[in-house]
């Protein structure tokens, strides 16, 4: 199966005040340049509510409790470039709880190879005798409707040791694109703030730095496990 | 990845970008980039307001928002086959030297190199970023056809737009000009 697309998703969670966020203001602080400046459009705007801006390579968007930048093109590291200048520079009342570096890969597969995936990751007959039928159905062509097999099959590795806390989650599913069929592989690496010992949230200003510190050094780490998660996943097939 | 591989290239393809290492044809590790681009239909924001007329469209923006999640699918067009990380070293009339070390492709990561790349290289919006010390990222990409077949390979330098100061530095810088404001006797 061949690597057909992949996405890079940064998402920020806590608190965000999208007023703080317009093309013009990026223009202003040298975030963007005056190419991606001038392509940019504003895909939705509504002052103190939210901002969701398009650019050639993807997109950022912003409400009061999520933000998200989108990178379809390389260098994913425009994602981490464009928040840390965005919550350093830009809008430093910002408060971040939880960040997600979210790897997306679409890998064209014909129904056989998708099959083959399920049958490894999810073997039917590991769910007793309904598993055993699921097994057969599998033997109906894939138009037929009795045709089952794998939905998704989903994996998390628990806090990894380079966070205070978080997990690694990677998700296999069929999916669809532009009518291409194939396999969707998500990766979502979550870091999150822990409460402290007294069972409190840490102040605002110690999980965002800690969370913006982890951001910038992790990122390129973050990208390149993912990557080869993906892979690792799929070439076993 | 050495030296060799990148002196190698360069007696090869002297009119092309020199930082251009070997890359493996068989490279296996590859990205893609942004091409069908959602195309939802685009607000007037002359015709925005705040008003209470306008409260469903604002609240489906903020609700649509509110759930993204990383499910969207984009359709390609190009594909990263390699990717360095570069800082700028020295600038010449119409080349510059950077370090170059290996973020993504096989037989890429990891490595070191130094290259000599054209300034036509750099987009015009970089070229005021262009000074040493600069931090850049230097991709390798196959343009991929509608057919999925590989058009052509092209290289894309992207200047890094990186904070100019660190939350906390910000913060420490205040809390000296507070304490030189403390200082501070007027008679």
């Amino acid at each position: 199966m061949k690597l057909d697309s992949s996405t890079l998703s940064l998402v920020l969670v806590g608190k965000f005040s999208p007023g703080d966020f317009s093309i013009e203001s990026f223009v202003k602080t040298h975030s963007i340049g005056d190419e991606d400046a001038a392509q940019a459009r504003y895909e939705a705007f509504v002052r103190d509510q939210v901002c969701d801006i398009r650019f050639h390579w993807g997109k950022f968007a912003v409400v009061d409790q999520k933000l998200v930048i989108e990178v379809n093109e390389a260098p994913y590291i425009r994602a981490s470039d464009l928040a840390l200048k965005c919550l350093r520079e830009l809008s430093q009342g910002a408060v971040v709880r939880q960040m997600g570096i979210n790897y997306q890969a679409f890998f064209a597969a014909n129904s056989e190879e998708r099959d083959a995936v399920g049958r490894r990751l999810v073997p039917p007959k590991n769910w007793g005798m309904w598993g055993n039928q699921v097994a057969e159905s599998l033997n109906f062509g894939i138009s037929d409707p009795r045709h089952g097999g794998m939905t998704a099959a989903a994996l998390r590795q628990g806090k990894p040791d380079d966070r205070p806390a978080g997990h690694i989650d990677a998700r296999v599913e069929p999916a669809n694109r532009d009518s291409v069929w194939g396999v969707l592989v998500s990766i979502n690496d979550h870091y999150e703030m822990p409460k402290g010992r007294d069972g409190k949230l840490v102040p605002d200003r110690t999980a965002t730095g800690t969370l913006l510190d982890a951001l910038e050094e992790a990122f390129d780490k973050s990208v390149a496990r993912s990557i080869e998660i993906a892979r690792q996943i799929m070439e076993a097939t | 990845m050495t030296g060799t591989a990148l002196r190698a290239f360069r007696e090869e393809n002297p009119s092309a970008l020199a930082a251009i290492p070997a890359v493996p044809s068989s490279a296996t590790v590859t990205e893609s980039s942004l091409s069908g681009e959602q195309t939802a239909a685009v607000p007037d924001l002359a015709n925005w307001s705040s008003s209470a007329g306008d409260l469903s469209v604002n609240m489906a923006a903020v609700s649509r928002i509110a759930a993204a999640s990383i499910t969207d699918i984009e359709s390609p067009k190009n594909q990263v086959v390699a990717e360095w990380h570069g800082m700028v070293t020295e600038l010449l009339e119409s080349n510059f030297v950077a370090e170059l070390q290996g973020i993504l492709g096989v037989g890429v990561r990891g490595a070191i190199e130094e290259a000599v790349i054209p300034i036509d290289e750099v987009r015009e919006e970089d070229r005021g970023l262009l000074e040493p010390g600069a931090f850049f990222r230097l991709c390798v990409n196959n343009a991929i056809r509608s057919d999925g077949k590989t058009r052509r390979r092209f290289t894309d330098v992207v200047f890094r737009r990186l904070p100019a100061y660190r939350r906390d530095e910000l913060e420490e810088a205040a809390e000296r000009g507070r304490a030189i404001a403390r200082a501070i006797r007027v008679e």
